[in-house]
């Protein structure tokens, strides 16, 4: 029963900011974000 | 007593999300504490008939209700307040040319006039471009020198970036980043030289091997394919250390008749050029240009459709960092809202942090919104306040009906720019909504699986932070 009731807090507080405002963005929009994209793919 | 338009649920019959809309928070329950949830708070059954329902003692229903608003309560507490730092720019995009040698098939900016002349910038309106930025802006990120082809009008970049020099240094700015977008049909010593010595980041665009490449994109002058010129101009400016080097690839139907995926595109350009950073994007079906590109653009349908890709693309980005092979941007983002929790109120931050000056000085929002009617003012004149206010009107989410009590309103952003010219209207298409919504239930159930074993998660952050490191520029 307790197992039933279990609210698990999904914790991201030990992901490093993600630093995508240092890349210089190109002419692009990304259907996925959305968003300009960056003129980087992180490897 | 949360509301039901705080919280979003997703549920797989055995697991289920609670998305935390106002608090950008994420939990794991069971399906049966998720059923409970929709039944208190969504429904508003009383807590006898709940606990009826689902067979359970009235006293346990009642502490797990308590339990889950005190919890999301609690964690809501510390969000980051929404706002954009005053008098910053992320990104100036300085078209400095709008002729162009190209004539891309899929070119939504007439081959670089934008519907207007082919014009370069003259020094005299470079110079005035700088001042009129540096004296209005106390933070400028980057720079990044737009067109048509940019290098064809050199001395132009080269005194901005000069001017940026000596700006920056009397007023104690930092030094924007500079990156040049060009096709990569022009390269002299000359102009390597100056890049390398102001460490300008070049972004080169090439689509795939010379079957696709030189049929999309062609010389203006001759018809012929602009490849090999490309792929020779790469390998002289990789002499040059201090110039990083970026792809930019437009994926078309075209690409698709010629059985070549996105993957395989991917493949060939970072296998024939050596540079092993840059993006693939779409290539879009521009509303005035229908007839002459529909088959060498995507219509919205076709991009906005593919939900099967949208889960290939998830699970294969996620499994990649758990495996700790690779790191996409996009789902960096994703990520990124549950780690910065800052609610995002616009859509995007042109005309607020990102703007486009065209050769003639004239200033607007980005170069998709490069119209009369979005003209934001001028580097000789100033910003026009009423029209800088009727833009931020368009771009805030709170102004758009479907957006007000949208579950991802806060995390939702999108290109209203590309939007514009594939409908020829200011508003988001209802395919677009679906879209995301799928997308984002399929990230947010897999993210939960990932966060909710404690392994994984060790794993996942581990490789998350270290990959989203290599890959910044520079």
């Amino acid at each position: 029963m307790e197992e039933l009731f279990a609210v698990d807090v999904l914790d991201f507080s030990d992901l490093d900011k993600f630093i995508h405002a240092e890349a210089p963005e190109n002419g692009c929009t990304s259907a996925l974000s959305g968003a300009c994209c960056p003129i980087v793919e992180i490897k | 007593m949360l509301k039901e338009n705080e919280i979003y649920i997703i549920d797989d019959g055995h697991q289920a999300t609670i998305f935390d809309i106002v608090g950008i928070n994420l939990y794991n329950v069971t399906h049966t504490g998720a059923e409970i949830i929709k039944d208190f708070f969504f429904k508003k059954k009383d807590i006898k008939k709940i606990a009826q329902e689902h067979k359970i003692e009235k006293e346990k229903i009642m502490g797990f209700i308590s339990k889950i608003e005190e919890i999301i309560e609690e964690k809501r507490r510390n969000l980051r307040p929404s706002g954009y730092a005053p008098n910053a720019i992320s990104r100036l995009n300085i078209n400095v040319s709008h002729k162009c040698n190209f004539a891309c098939k899929y070119c939504y900016a007439n081959h670089g006039t934008y519907g207007g002349s082919a014009s370069i910038m003259s020094i005299h309106t470079a110079i005035q471009t700088v001042k009129f930025f540096c004296e209005k802006f106390d933070r400028i990120d980057s720079v990044v020198f737009f067109g048509g082809e940019p290098l064809l009008n050199m001395p132009a970049i080269e005194i901005i970036i000069k001017n940026f020099h000596s700006f920056c240094k009397s007023r104690r700015m930092r030094l924007p980043q500079f990156a040049v977008l060009t096709n990569g049909s022009i390269y002299t010593e000359k102009i390597a030289t100056v890049l390398d010595k102001y460490n300008v980041a070049l972004s080169i665009s090439i689509d795939g091997p010379s079957q696709i490449h030189d049929k999309i994109r062609r010389y203006k002058k001759n018809g012929r394919g602009t490849l090999k010129t490309i792929l020779s101009n790469i390998e002289r400016y990789k002499k040059f250390s201090n110039i990083a080097l970026w792809y930019e690839a437009t994926y078309t139907p075209f690409h698709k008749r010629k059985k070549m995926d996105r993957a395989q595109t991917k493949y060939f350009i970072e296998n024939n050029t050596g540079i092993k950073k840059g993006t693939i994007s779409d290539a879009f079906l521009p509303q005035k240009h229908i007839d002459e590109m529909k088959y060498y653009c995507f219509t919205l349908d076709e991009i906005f459709s593919d939900f099967k890709y949208i889960g290939k693309i998830v699970e294969s980005s996620l499994n990649n960092i758990l495996k700790g092979k690779s790191f996409n941007w996009d789902i960096g983002k994703m990520i990124s809202y549950f780690v910065e929790r800052q609610p995002s109120h616009l859509f995007c931050t042109a005309g607020l942090q990102t703007y486009i000056v065209t050769p003639d000085g004239n200033i607007y929002p980005c170069q998709f919104f490069i119209d009369e009617r979005f003209k934001l003012g001028s580097v000789f004149e100033g910003f026009n306040e009423g029209k800088l206010a009727e833009f931020s009107f368009f771009i805030n989410k709170a102004t758009n009906p479907k957006c007000k009590d949208c579950w991802l309103r806060f995390v939702c952003e999108t290109c209203m720019g590309q939007f514009y010219q594939m409908t020829g209207e200011f508003a988001i298409p209802e395919m677009y909504c679906k879209f995301k919504k799928k997308l984002w239930e399929i990230f947010l159930m897999k993210i939960n699986k990932i966060f909710s074993d404690a392994n994984k998660r060790e794993k996942f952050i581990s490789n998350f932070n270290r990959l989203s490191k290599g890959g910044i520029a520079k």
